[in-house]
C-alpha cells in the first residue's frame, strides 16, 4: 500500500491549492472592487465608487465600505450612499462561480447626498449635456404651464376676433354705401330749384289767359314743368331706395357689429376655461406637486432595479434560441429546492432608511427612520422560484404614528408582476403651504392607504387619504383667499382619492377629492371674481375695438335718417305743388267757360224775356 | 510534450507497475471526457497527486480523451438531458438537487452530468485494458520494438536525447 501512496504528491496538492487560495482571497478584494465599480457604473449610467472591500474569514464573507452611487439625472448629487456593508457568503457555491449570501446588512444609507465632485460618466458627458438642456426645456415647459391665465391683451392678440373682422367689413359697407348715398343725393333738387318751380307754377298759373296762344305756350310750359318735376320725383325715389337698403344693411351689419365682442368672449371664455370647473380642483393644487415629487422619485428607483429583474425574462428566450450553440456547454437544469443556487442571490437584506425632514422641521432633525428588509434579491427568480419581496417598517417616527410597506417584484413567470401596497397612519401634518391664495393647512391626521401593480409596463395604482382633524388658515387679504379660508374652516375631514393608469413612463394620472366638491361654490367665486375681471377688460378692449371701427357712422346713420326724412317731406312738397297748381289752372278754365257759358244763358234768358214781353 | 512522452515511454519500458500506468490512463479519461474546470476533476487530480502512478500519463491521457471528448459531447449531452428530464427520474433528481454538493458538482449540467457517467462507465474498461496493453507491450512487443530500425533512428534523435536524461 505504502508504494500507492505519494506523500510529495500530496504535500504538493496542499502547496498548490493553498497558494492559490491566498491568492484569491488577496486578489478577491481588489477583483470585487473593480466589478462593483465597473459594472455598477454601467447600470446606474453614473459613477459608482467603493472606498473599500475586503474579505473576512469566519464568517466567510464580504465587507464593503464607502459606497456612492452618483444620480445620473444630477451628476453633483449621490442616488444613494453608504457607510458599510457587510455579507456572509457561502462558501461552496462560490467554487461554482455564483454569490450566494444569506443576509447583508447596510449601515449609514443616505440618499440624495450632495458629492464632492462630478458622478458623471466620461463617455456619458455628452448625452449629459444633451439631458441638461432636455431638463432646461422641461422646467420652461413647467415654468409656462405654471404662468397664470394670459392676459386681455396677449388674449385678445392671440385670437382671431369676430369684432375685428365685422368691423373692418362694416367700414367697408359704410364707405360703399356712403358713396352711392352721396351720388343720389347729390341729383336731387335743393331749395333754389323748389324757389325756382313755385315761381314757374305762379306765373304760368295766375292771370287770364289773353288768347289760345297764350294758353298753348303756357301749357307747353307747365308740361315740361312737370316734367322736371318727375325727373326730380324718381330721383327722389331712387334716392330714397338707396339710402333705405343702405341703412337697412348698415344696420344689420351694426347689429351683428355689436353682438361680436359677446360672442369673442364667449369663444375666449370656452378655449381658455375660465369656468370654475376647469381651475377649481384644490386637490391637485394642494397635493399634485408632492405625489409627483414621491412618484418621480419612485419611478426613477423602479427604473433602476426593472432592468435586472427582467433580464430572466429575457434569458427564456436567449436559452430556445441558443440551444444548438450551447450544446458543448450543455445546460443546467432546475428542479425544485429549498436551497436553490442562482448566479447572484442575496436571501436577506436589511437597511435603516432616514426618513427627509418634515415642512417646518429644523435642519438635522427628521421624521424617523425605515428599517427594509428585503428577501430573495435575484436576477434569476426562476431559480430560486420566489418573488423579491421587501418590508419597510417605520421606526423612531415623530409626527407619523406607523409606516408600513409591502411590496414584491414577481418575474417567475412572463409578464412579471410587481405590487406595492403602503399604509401610513397617524401623520401629523402641519404648515403645508396649499400654494394659493396664501392658503396653508395649519395641522391635520392623515391616514394614508395605497396600492400599486406593474404589469408588462403598465402600472394600475389608487391611494386614498383621509384627512380628519384639518384646520386651514389664509394670511392673504384679499376676498376670495379670505372667503376661502372661511369656507375651509368648516371642513374638518376630506379625502383625498389618488388614480394613476397607464404606461408607467406617462399613466393617466387623477386626484380628486370630496374638499373639491365642498370648496367648488367657494373657489367657483374666486373664479368668477378674476372671469369677471378678465370679461371686463376683454370687453373694454373690445368696445374700444368697436368704437374704433364704428367711429360717428352712428351719427351719420342718423343724418342719413334726417335726409331720408327730408326727401319725403320734398316728394310730398312737389307733388302737393304740382297737383295743387295744376287743379287751379283748370278751375279757371271751367270758370271761364262757366262765365261764357253763364253770359250766353243770360243773353239767351234776356232774349227770351224781350220775346215774351212783345208777345205779351 | 516531448518530455512528456519521454517518461510515459520510460515508465512503459521501467519496471513500473502495470496498474499505476493503467489507473493513469483511467483517471485521466475521467478528466479529458468531463469538463475540466469542475469540482470532480479537483478530486480526480487530488487522487493522481496522492497516488503512486504515473502523472504524465495522466496528463497525456487527459490531452487524448479531451480531444476524443469532441465528439462525444453532443452524445454525452444528450445522454445527461435525456436522464436529468426524464419523467421517471424526477424524483430522484430532485432529492439529489437537495444537497448543496450534487449542485456545486454541477451534476444537474447535461454536459457534466452525460460525459461524467460515460467517463465512468468507461473507467474500469480503459483500466483494465490500458493494463493490459502495458503488460502485453512489455512483454511481446518492447523487445520487438527495441529492433525496428524507425526504433534505432527515433534513439539518433533528440528525443531520445531527452528520454535518456529522464531515464538516468
Amino acid at each position: 500500500m505504502k508504494q500507492w501512496i505519494r506523500w510529495s504528491g500530496l504535500l504538493g496538492f496542499i502547496a498548490i491549492t493553498a497558494l492559490l487560495v491566498l491568492g484569491w482571497m488577496f486578489a478577491a478584494g481588489p477583483l470585487i472592487k473593480y466589478s462593483i465599480e465597473t459594472f455598477g457604473s454601467q447600470a446606474a449610467k453614473a459613477k459608482v465608487e467603493v472606498e473599500d472591500v475586503s474579505l473576512t474569514l469566519s464568517p466567510f464573507g464580504i465587507e464593503v465600505t464607502g459606497v456612492q452611487v452618483a444620480n445620473s439625472d444630477k451628476p453633483m448629487e449621490n442616488a444613494i450612499q453608504f457607510d458599510r456593508a457587510i455579507a456572509d457568503l457561502e462558501l461552496l457555491p462560490l467554487l461554482l462561480g455564483k454569490g450566494i449570501m444569506n443576509e447583508v446588512v447596510l449601515t449609514g444609507v443616505e440618499f440624495s447626498t450632495p458629492r464632492q465632485s462630478s458622478g458623471a460618466l466620461v463617455n456619458e458627458a455628452a448625452s449629459d449635456e444633451d439631458s441638461d438642456s432636455n431638463t432646461e426645456k422641461d422646467s420652461t415647459t413647467t415654468e409656462k404651464i405654471s404662468q397664470s391665465l394670459p392676459s386681455a391683451d396677449e388674449t385678445l392678440a392671440r385670437e382671431p376676433l369676430l369684432t375685428e373682422q365685422r368691423g373692418r367689413k362694416f367700414q367697408s359697407s359704410f364707405t360703399e354705401i356712403k358713396a352711392d348715398s352721396d351720388k343720389a343725393i347729390s341729383a336731387l333738387p335743393d331749395s333754389k330749384d323748389f324757389t325756382s318751380y313755385e315761381e314757374e307754377f305762379n306765373r304760368l298759373t295766375s292771370g287770364e289767359f289773353k288768347s289760345l296762344e297764350d294758353f298753348q305756350q303756357r301749357k307747353k310750359e307747365f308740361d315740361a314743368l312737370k316734367k322736371r318735376i318727375k325727373q326730380d320725383q324718381k330721383a327722389i325715389s331712387e334716392a330714397k331706395t338707396v339710402l333705405s337698403e343702405g341703412k337697412d344693411s348698415l344696420t344689420q351689419q351694426w347689429a351683428d357689429l355689436k353682438a361680436a365682442p359677446g360672442q369673442d368672449l364667449n369663444n375666449l371664455k370656452n378655449k381658455y376655461s375660465l369656468d370654475g370647473a376647469g381651475a377649481a380642483n384644490l386637490t391637485r393644487l394642494m397635493f399634485g406637486d408632492a405625489a409627483g415629487e414621491w412618484s418621480e422619485k419612485g419611478l426613477y428607483w423602479y427604473e433602476k432595479i426593472r432592468p435586472f429583474l427582467t433580464s430572466e425574462e429575457s434569458d427564456i428566450d436567449d436559452n430556445n434560441e441558443d440551444v444548438t450553440n450551447v450544446r458543448r456547454e450543455g445546460r443546467f437544469v432546475h428542479f425544485e429546492t429549498d436551497r436553490p443556487l442562482p448566479d447572484f442571490l442575496i436571501r436577506k437584506m436589511q437597511l435603516m432608511v432616514k426618513l427627509p425632514k418634515a415642512q417646518g422641521q429644523p435642519e438635522g432633525e427628521s421624521l424617523g427612520n425605515v428599517a427594509i428588509t428585503v428577501l430573495d434579491i435575484t436576477h434569476q427568480q426562476k431559480v430560486t422560484n420566489k418573488p423579491i419581496t421587501f418590508v419597510a417598517t417605520g421606526e423612531k417616527l415623530t409626527d407619523i404614528q406607523s409606516l408600513i410597506l409591502n411590496g414584491s417584484l414577481d418575474h417567475r413567470s412572463v409578464p412579471g408582476t410587481d405590487t406595492l401596497d403602503v399604509s401610513v397612519k397617524g401623520v401629523s401634518l402641519k404648515d403645508y403651504n396649499v400654494g394659493a391664495m396664501g392658503l396653508k393647512l395649519d395641522s391635520s391626521q392623515i391616514d394614508i392607504a395605497g396600492k400599486a401593480q406593474v404589469i408588462a409596463g403598465e402600472v394600475d395604482a389608487t391611494s386614498k387619504a383621509q384627512f380628519s382633524k384639518a384646520i386651514f388658515s389664509s394670511k392673504d387679504s384679499t376676498l376670495v383667499a379670505k372667503e376661502m379660508a372661511k369656507a375651509l374652516q368648516k371642513i374638518d375631514r376630506f379625502d383625498i382619492d389618488a388614480y394613476a393608469k397607464g404606461a408607467l413612463i406617462a399613466p393617466k394620472v387623477d386626484i380628486s377629492s370630496d374638499l373639491d366638491s365642498k370648496l367648488n361654490t367657494a373657489f367657483n367665486q374666486r373664479i368668477d371674481e378674476k372671469q369677471d375681471e378678465l370679461e371686463k377688460t376683454i370687453k373694454e378692449k373690445l368696445n374700444d375695438k368697436l368704437l374704433a371701427y364704428a367711429g360717428d357712422y352712428q351719427d351719420q346713420l342718423k343724418a342719413m335718417d334726417v335726409a331720408n326724412g327730408s326727401l319725403n317731406d320734398k316728394q310730398d312738397q312737389l307733388e302737393s305743388l304740382a297737383k295743387s297748381e295744376l287743379s287751379s289752372f283748370q278751375d279757371q278754365e271751367e270758370a271761364k267757360l262757366k262765365a261764357e257759358a253763364d253770359k250766353k244763358k243770360k243773353q239767351l234768358e234776356d232774349d227770351l224775356k224781350d220775346k215774351f214781353n212783345k208777345l205779351f | 510534450m516531448i518530455a512528456m512522452l519521454a517518461k510515459l515511454l520510460k515508465a512503459l519500458n521501467s519496471d513500473s507497475a502495470p496498474g499505476q500506468i493503467a489507473l493513469a490512463f483511467a483517471l485521466g479519461l475521467i478528466t479529458g471526457l468531463t469538463p475540466l474546470f469542475s469540482l470532480h476533476n479537483l478530486i480526480v487530480v487530488f487522487f493522481a497527486c496522492i497516488i503512486r502512478l504515473n502523472f504524465s500519463a495522466f496528463l497525456l491521457a487527459t490531452a487524448f480523451f479531451s480531444g476524443i471528448a469532441y465528439l462525444l459531447d453532443p452524445a454525452s449531452v444528450a445522454l445527461g438531458e435525456s436522464l436529468l428530464t426524464h419523467a421517471d427520474y424526477q424524483e430522484f433528481w430532485t432529492g439529489l438537487y437537495q444537497s448543496e454538493l450534487f449542485r456545486v458538482m454541477a451534476l444537474n449540467n447535461t454536459l457534466i452530468l452525460g460525459s461524467l457517467l460515460v467517463a465512468i462507465v468507461a473507467f474500469i474498461p480503459v483500466l483494465l485494458l490500458s493494463r493490459w496493453l502495458v503488460t502485453t507491450y512489455r512483454v511481446k512487443f518492447m523487445a520487438w520494438v527495441e529492433k525496428l530500425k524507425i526504433t534505432k533512428l527515433l534513439k539518433a534523435s533528440k528525443f531520445y536525447k531527452v528520454y535518456q536524461a529522464i531515464a538516468e
